[in-house]
């Protein structure tokens, strides 16, 4: 069957008097949509006023959570572990000149310039001496 | 009053609501049909149809003069019109042919339709047709729309509308033939 062999025909109608008041609907329908344009309005601005105000309260709760740990910066330090700590310098482009610049000597005790275990061990008597520069081939008569 | 006028009217504070009024009427009923014959139901068309001059009057400002002004708004009527088909389709979770199996229905039972047994087969023809396919066949054979138009409706070129008509002139003559 070809398409010619059909009537061409609007099969669909409408209600009575439909087209005549349709205009009036869709008018009352925009008018219900004109307050929108101040809902968009107030979009805007709350939007405008949200992003500042929630960048402030991220702030605060950001300060509140650091001041609730009740942990200063050296009390954080002070958890890490000496293992952790060396794992992080062999990573970082911290040289060892850098680290021993930073370090406060004076806070430190260097044991080991006084007479501990260290320096004690390290007091041998001649023939203990004489059996070390044996054992490496060293001419004990040149030192 | 042509489309120019309209617009003057339109675009002046005082006589926007007229002018709105008088594009509403000038337009009403092509829209109303074009959106119809896809939707099949008049409850479906009739709120589609209040939807598009919505639309038309919320963005009437961005409208620009490159483009004709009925041809901008069977744009926005055939993107509502494809819209709400997609969403049905999304909101029954169906399959294609399901969409057309309730449409082919209300072809059956819906008030305000009125056609003898070939109208109605050809109808059903139709909805065997992709939504898009099947808008392209109606603007062209029964709004008898130029391809040039068609093309600045929809955005194709006119030799895949061209292509459209023939393949979809095929299909239904086909479907006529076998059922």
């Amino acid at each position: 069957m070809k398409l010619e062999d059909i009537k061409k025909k609007n099969i669909y109608s409408v209600p009575d008097r439909y087209f005549d008041q349709l205009p009036t609907r869709i008018q009352s329908r925009v008018n219900e949509k004109k307050p929108v344009w101040g809902l968009s309005l107030s979009w805007n601005l709350t939007l405008r006023v949200a992003g500042p105000a929630l960048a402030v309260i991220l702030i605060i709760f950001y300060f509140s959570i650091s001041n609730n740990t009740g942990q200063s910066t050296d009390d954080l330090l002070a958890q890490v572990t000496t293992e952790d700590m060396i794992a992080y310098l062999e990573t970082t482009d911290i040289t060892t000149d850098e680290i021993i610049e930073g370090l406060d000597f004076s806070t430190i005790d260097l044991d080991f310039y006084e007479e501990g275990p260290i320096m004690q061990n390290m007091e041998m008597s001649d023939e203990e001496y004489d059996a070390l520069f044996d054992e490496y081939g060293i001419d004990g008569d040149l030192l | 009053m042509d489309d120019k006028e309209l617009l003057l009217k339109l675009r002046n504070p005082e006589t926007i609501n007229y002018g709105f009024n008088l594009l509403v009427r000038k337009y009403q009923q092509k829209i109303y049909w074009h959106i119809r014959k896809m939707v099949i139901d008049h409850d479906d068309a009739d709120d589609i149809v209040q939807d598009v001059f919505v639309k038309v009057w919320k963005h009437i400002g961005s409208f620009r003069e490159d483009a004709q002004l009925y041809t901008w708004v069977y744009r926005i009527a055939t993107n509502e019109c494809l819209n709400f088909l997609r969403k049905k389709k999304l909101r029954l979770f169906l399959p294609i042919h399901d969409v057309q199996n309730e449409l082919a229905e209300k072809l059956d039972s819906s008030p305000f339709i009125d056609g003898d047994e070939i109208q109605l087969k050809l109808q059903k023809a139709l909805l065997k047709l992709p939504n898009k396919q099947r808008m392209v066949f109606n603007m062209k054979y029964f709004d008898e729309m130029k391809y040039e138009e068609i093309s600045k409706i929809t955005g194709t070129s006119v030799g895949s509308l061209k292509a459209n008509y023939h393949h979809a002139v095929k299909k239904i003559e086909k479907f006529l033939t076998n059922n």
